[in-house]
């Protein structure tokens, strides 16, 4: 498909839309948005070149530099360039493609710089990002009233990595190609075009034409091609004669001329009498059904779309105008857009605004102010920027038919990033390998740098604070769900500096939230954070772990009750006595797994209440009178210390990688002050000669435990001996974790 | 008799709805869920007789309750919607249209 739609295969219908002077164009006008391709002979040895440029960018204009190390095998790479033509998105976009695995997607916003030259930011990556460390692209032109004649050359640079320089060559003025297939139920005809001008209430500015869907979408950015279409017979909608989603989704696999289990660019639209609804239904695209979403979508000649205002002063034309605005609105849904005012709903990656009042053709008419004469009088027959942006720019994967499901990642604006961000957010896992047993809960480790020459405030606490963080975790085939963390923290508003170079760290519970448990299920998930600081948004790489598949039918039989709410509570909590029912299963998870990782922590959170003495609020009834009372349970120290021995100093190493380092520390701390406050500082100091040696000896992919903490390791086992000297371990780890990255190479 | 349709438009995500008119249940439903392609979850309809009717609607596990006061003399359309922790109605004497 991506071949056929080259600029000199391009049919004459297709080049009517096209800036009007785009093939007699002189070269200084000649519009240099559009698509653009490598070129693989100048991109001969995939392997890095090193101290050399790989291809030949003289006469560009621009300032020669050296190529990137550059590792991936580049096997094609599509570049869209978005700066002229109809409702430029000033914006480029790219696409690499070497394995599936390390496919790169980045979006950058650009400003002009010169004569057929911008600049811009990196704002959106997606995929293997770590190859692709470039914050910043500038891109020169190089127009031609000859489509083969015309280039961009691309400077990739920033994010610490030798610059990259990419020539690419023009391919075709769309940025994607689509197939639509109009079919019709017996005795229906399909709206396809209209008359701009039929209707008086159109914006003065309108151009008077005889728009047609295929342009509609052209001007979005895409080439259209047409399949012939058909006519199905209304049989298939059962004796009502009222089509319902299913009896739609069964004629699109009969009817259709593409038809296929797949995603692919292509659409199937049906013009229908009614759906089962009856008349309020003026279309759908039904296709939420099976794998493979957004393929069809319906429109109903009979419905209220069909019925004109009282009064209207030209009904036909109304109708004729909505029908086509019908089409266009649900032909948008398989493109994955939602409605104007639903686009904060769902899965966008980044936050979406509501649009309420947009004149688009994905908000409805009679919901704006004003209703739809409001709405048409200033309607141009388009879809909004955001929308554009996402249909030219986003991840093929959110966007095309068939692959992302419905609502999932439909649609994203821009980050708030900074083009010179001075802070770097890694997400990571403890872990080599980021495999997760079946229950066992996740923690991941949040890394936040200062990667400025200048020092910066940051909030204290940035990294625990979830109303400043957007946590998403998508399992693969599934859609992204939102981390609601049980937990908000009121507290105020504190800044701190962190010095140029200088990192904190936190730990962050993912497993489980107000959502129920996002992390469960066997399979791939990508996790990804988002931090707002000071109106600007910090986003982390994508963190890719698994989870395995149970071992056996008890693991399986127990995670029916392990995956409720009153465990998960407790796990992110660190214990309840309250919630007794989670606690029993705890209970039964030590029993019977005891070998497994989802035990350990499970003596965890059933040791921390035990530890010390505990309040707890109770209603009772007092001579008849209810009322309610504070109980004190009093500590269990001997059997908190059984748990976590079994937990925390029978297997350290499973230990700090199951509960990750912050948190295995922070539990150590924890446990040994306590014992060493009830007077047995052997036993303490045992705990934090222990917790050093294992810190000590962990390496992460090659990662150590900065030096700094190690030391304070030893201050505490020291301090023990001299209770003055003892400080309140932090449960963020923060701070105490805060170490200057130049200051060591080890993490 | 004049028509009261009550439709469950935004916001409802496999939520229990209960709706009662002047005290009586008229609408129970569990996993009412809103199609997000169409706008609309679900709806139910009565003739009621003329006059002030009061329409109490709750949904119970978001701890949700709103009532309105309507005045019957005409075939009456209210949309029901969740939105930012509210039941948010409107009233039309038009047929709703979803799209």
């Amino acid at each position: 498909m991506a071949d056929e739609f080259s600029y000199v295969n391009l049919p004459p219908e297709q080049l009517v839309d096209l800036e009007a002077s785009q093939l007699q164009a002189s070269a200084i006008f000649a519009p240099a948005s559009g698509l653009y391709v490598s070129q693989p002979n100048l991109i001969s040895n995939p392997t890095p070149v090193p101290g050399g440029s790989a291809i030949e960018v003289s006469g560009t204009g621009l300032e020669e530099m050296a190529d990137a190390s550059y590792p991936l095998p580049i096997r094609r790479e599509e570049f869209r360039l978005d700066v002229d033509g109809r409702n430029p998105q000033m914006t480029a976009s790219g696409t690499i493609s070497g394995s599936m695995a390390s496919r790169i997607h980045w979006i950058a916003k650009l400003i002009a710089s010169g004569p057929s030259k911008w600049t811009g930011w990196i704002w959106y990556k997606d995929g293997a990002v770590a190859s692709f460390p470039y914050t910043s692209v500038q891109i020169q032109a190089t127009r031609s009233s000859i489509p083969d004649q015309r280039m961009v050359t691309a400077i990739f640079s920033g994010g610490g990595a030798p610059n990259r320089v990419r020539r690419l060559r023009f391919k075709s003025p769309y940025f994607h190609s689509v197939n639509f297939e109009f079919d019709s139920a017996e005795g229906e005809n399909p709206t396809l075009s209209v008359n701009s001008h039929a209707h008086p209430n159109h914006p003065a500015s309108l151009p008077s034409e005889n728009l047609t869907i295929q342009k509609v979408f052209q001007r979005a950015g895409f080439y259209v091609t047409t399949s012939p279409g058909g006519t199905v017979p209304v049989s298939g909608a059962g004796p009502n004669a009222r089509w319902s989603d299913q009896e739609m989704h069964d004629a699109m696999q009969v009817y259709w001329s593409r038809f296929a289990n797949k995603s692919q660019w292509a659409l199937w639209v049906f013009f229908a009498s009614l759906h089962e609804m009856g008349t309020g239904l003026g279309g759908i695209m039904f296709d939420d059904i099976g794998p493979n979403h957004r393929q069809g979508t319906a429109i109903f000649n009979d419905s209220f779309v069909a019925t004109a205002p009282a009064g209207d002063a030209n009904p036909a034309a109304w109708v004729q105008r909505m029908i086509f605005w019908t089409a266009c609105h649900e032909m948008g849904h398989s493109f994955n857009l939602a409605h104007s005012w639903q686009k904060s709903l769902g899965t966008p990656w980044i936050p979406l605004a509501d649009e309420p009042e947009a004149r688009s053709f994905m908000n409805y008419p009679y919901g704006v102010s004003g209703g739809q004469t409001a709405f048409f009088a200033d309607f141009q027959y388009r879809f909004t920027d955001s929308e554009l942006l996402f249909m030219r720019h986003a991840p093929e994967r959110f966007v095309q038919m068939g692959n992302a499901d419905w609502f999932d990642h439909h649609g994203f604006e821009e980050a708030n990033a900074s083009p010179e961000p001075s802070l770097k957010l890694e997400l990571r896992a403890n872990r080599n390998v980021n495999l997760f047993e079946f229950m066992e809960p996740a923690t991941l480790e949040l890394k936040l740098t200062n990667t400025s020459s200048q020092p910066c405030m940051v909030g204290e606490n940035v990294l625990s604070d979830c109303d400043s963080m957007t946590v998403i975790i998508k399992k693969d085939g599934k859609p992204a769900r939102q981390l609601l963390p049980y937990v908000r923290h009121c507290v105020l508003p504190k800044k701190r500096v962190l010095g140029p170079g200088v990192s904190i760290y936190d730990s962050l519970f993912i497993s489980a939230g107000r959502n129920g448990w996002d992390l469960a299920e066997p399979g791939k998930y990508t996790i990804q954070v988002a931090l707002h600081q000071e109106g600007e948004d910090i986003v982390s790489n994508p963190l890719s772990l698994r989870v395995a598949p149970p071992r056996g039918y008890e693991e399986e039989l127990l995670a029916q009750d392990f995956y409720s709410d009153d465990v998960g509570r407790i796990i992110a909590l660190d214990g309840s006595y309250f919630l007794e029912k989670g606690n029993d299963v705890l209970q039964k998870v030590i029993e019977r797994l005891a070998d497994r990782r989802v035990a350990l922590h499970a003596r965890v959170a059933l040791g921390r209440v035990l530890m010390q003495d505990y309040k707890q609020l109770v209603a009772e009834a007092v001579d008849g009178r209810k009322s309610v009372a504070v109980r004190l349970r009093s500590a269990q120290l001997d059997t908190a210390k059984q748990h976590f021995s079994a937990a925390l100093y029978d297997k350290p190493e499973e230990a700090a990688v199951s509960l990750g380092h912050i948190d295995y520390k922070w539990y150590m701390d924890r446990i040994s002050d306590c014992v060493a406050q009830q007077g047995d500082v052997e036993y303490a100091t045992r705990m934090q000669q222990q917790l050093y040696q294992v810190m000590s000896g962990r390496r992460v992919n090659g990662r150590g435990i900065p030096e700094g903490v190690l030391q304070r390791i030893k201050e505490r086992r020291e301090g023990y001996g001299h209770p003055a000297a003892m400080s309140e371990p932090t449960r963020a780890g923060a701070w105490m974790f805060e170490e200057g990255v130049e200051a060591t190479t080890l993490h | 008799m004049p028509l009261l349709h009550v439709a469950f438009q935004e916001g409802f995500e496999a939520d229990t709805v209960a709706v009662y008119i002047d005290g009586n249940e008229a609408f129970r439903k569990d996993n009412v869920k809103t199609r997000l392609q169409i706008g609309y979850a679900d709806s139910f309809e009565n003739f009621l007789p003329e006059g002030s009717r009061t329409v109490n609607i709750v949904v119970p596990e978001k701890n949700l309750s709103q009532t309105v006061q309507l005045q019957l003399t005409a075939a009456t359309y209210l949309g029901v919607s969740i939105e930012q922790c509210n039941i948010n109605c409107k009233i039309s004497d038009q047929p709703f249209g979803y799209v």
